[in-house]
């Protein structure tokens, strides 16, 4: 058994286009990006890949140290399961398919950044939803609860 | 406040007696019948006060009688509404196919989706936040499309019959000035300024819901052509309103074909101008205010709405001081 890691399903949803990843946490409002070798951890992470899988993807496509790959990787893991987008779990991880390239050769590595968006927590904050469950709906005291 | 233990909403029966009753006291219902996405909805209002209310952002749709696809019954209390900042818990419940949302301004929509009905109670129907008399029932109506394969969405949207931009981006990134510099242009047409209605059908579509627009005080300077046009009635802490239909005649439209996505950004520079965006840039404008602003959070909307980003070309449209520039900036989009 090894660790492998799993998107935070339901309250994380996300979208690959063009190459950026746009990441949604519905629960908090906050939303993020990641492009270039972020988005290829994000790809690696998606198929059920370990954090050596990530990294063995990200060499087959990027042209940089076994070691500097692995430290960037491990930091992008963390953020992520710090911001609650992934969260490790025991179980066999799939082997990462190599991210996908563009056949010409590994392309100049820079470390991966998570961006990072809050301007939505306000709306979430300030005015939450809650569903009704068994609490009931809220309503206004009836007089005789009120009065002493 | 304190909790009853009833966790469904009020019974539909209960609402249908309260909205006639209402109807009865304030001398009759008044009947609004729109195309809205080129469906027939009708509105009805208890009396020709709330009629009155929330009416003019629909001046630009109102069609003849038709069978409505839906109905919405529109009532208030005649109670003094609470002083609300909007901020709040809303509490939100499904079941059966009814959708129930009580917002902290005290206001109540419940949608029976299978039956095309709704209702929509608040304690006085002048005494709406800004943001719910200028966009009147915004969540029955998202559902309501949402039925319908539509979608309503966080954007603006203004373009010709033959084809149109959404315009979008969080508030304060100049959407609504965007939106309202239209108007300086007899060739361009309006479609609203923060929620309309988008399908993703053969040819993506904008659909009009409200021809409102709003800006802050201090942006109006910008905008000196809507002075004249500023809705009675506006208290000073509030946003300028405006009803396009009633200002600016025929200047509205029901909705276009979608052409583009435009996300503007305010600049240093003078004139506007546009620039090729990326896609993920739309999306990122686009979904995330949108998701958060309907209530519940729908979790599919983000691949819906990354399905109709991929389909129109983006641009950003970098505003100048001179808001008299934008039109034009507008039309080149439109005509690339």
């Amino acid at each position: 058994m090894t660790t492998r890691l799993r998107v935070n399903s339901p309250n994380v949803i996300y979208e690959t286009i063009e190459g950026e990843v746009i990441l949604i946490d519905l629960k908090t409002g906050t939303y993020y990006s990641l492009r270039d070798s972020g988005a290829a951890v994000w790809q690696a992470i998606e198929q059920g890949a370990g954090e050596d899988g990530i990294a063995a993807a990200l060499r087959s496509r990027y042209d940089a140290s076994e070691e500097e790959i692995r430290d960037a990787v491990r930091r992008l893991l963390d953020e992520l399961e710090h911001e609650g987008l992934v969260r490790a779990e025991e179980g066999e991880a799939a082997p990462a398919a190599p991210a996908s390239g563009n056949g010409a050769g590994r392309l100049p590595f820079a470390a991966p950044v998570l961006e990072k968006h809050t301007d939505m927590q306000d709306l979430i904050l300030l005015d939450p939803v809650h569903e009704v469950g068994a609490q009931g709906w809220p309503h206004p005291a009836p007089p005789d609860e009120t009065t002493a | 406040m304190t909790r009853i233990a009833t966790p469904e909403a009020p019974p539909v029966e209960s609402l249908r007696e309260d909205f006639e009753r209402a109807a009865e006291a304030a001398g009759g219902a008044v009947d609004l019948h729109l195309a809205l996405a080129g469906k027939p909805v009708r509105i009805r209002f208890a009396g020709a006060r709330t009629a009155e209310a929330l009416s003019p952002a629909f001046a630009h749709l109102v069609a003849p009688e038709g069978s409505p696809a839906l109905t919405l019954h529109v009532w208030d209390s005649g109670a003094r509404a609470p002083e609300t900042s909007g901020a709040g818990a809303s509490y939100y419940s499904e079941q059966d196919g009814v959708r129930a949302l009580h917002q902290p301004s005290d206001v109540f929509s419940v949608l029976d989706a299978k039956a095309d009905t709704g209702w929509f109670w608040m304690p006085d129907a002048n005494g709406l936040p800004y943001w719910d008399y200028t966009a009147p029932f915004r969540h029955l109506l998202g559902w309501w499309l949402d039925a319908q394969g539509l979608r309503q969405v966080h954007g603006g949207a203004v373009g010709t019959e033959e084809g149109g931009v959404l315009l979008v981006g969080a508030g304060g990134s100049g959407k609504s000035t965007t939106a309202l510099s239209t108007l300086l242009d007899e060739r361009l047409r309006y479609a609203g300024d923060d929620y309309v209605a988008v399908g993703a059908a053969h040819v993506p579509a904008v659909h009009s819901i409200y021809c409102s627009g709003k800006v802050h005080q201090g942006d109006l300077h910008r905008l000196p052509h809507l002075e004249p046009a500023l809705a009675d009635g506006v208290r000073p802490d509030e946003k300028a309103v405006f009803y396009v239909e009633r200002s600016f005649p025929g200047r509205s439209i029901a909705g276009f074909p979608l052409r583009a996505i435009v996300v503007p950004r305010v600049t240093e520079r003078r004139t506007a101008g546009a620039v090729p965006g990326t896609r993920a840039e739309a999306l990122a404008a686009l979904a995330p205010s949108t998701i958060f602003q309907l209530h519940p959070p729908a979790r599919d909307a983000l691949a819906w709405m990354a399905g109709l980003v991929r389909r129109v070309p983006t641009f950003v449209l970098e505003l100048g001081s001179d808001a008299e520039t934008i039109p034009a900036a507008l039309l080149r989009i439109l005509e690339r």
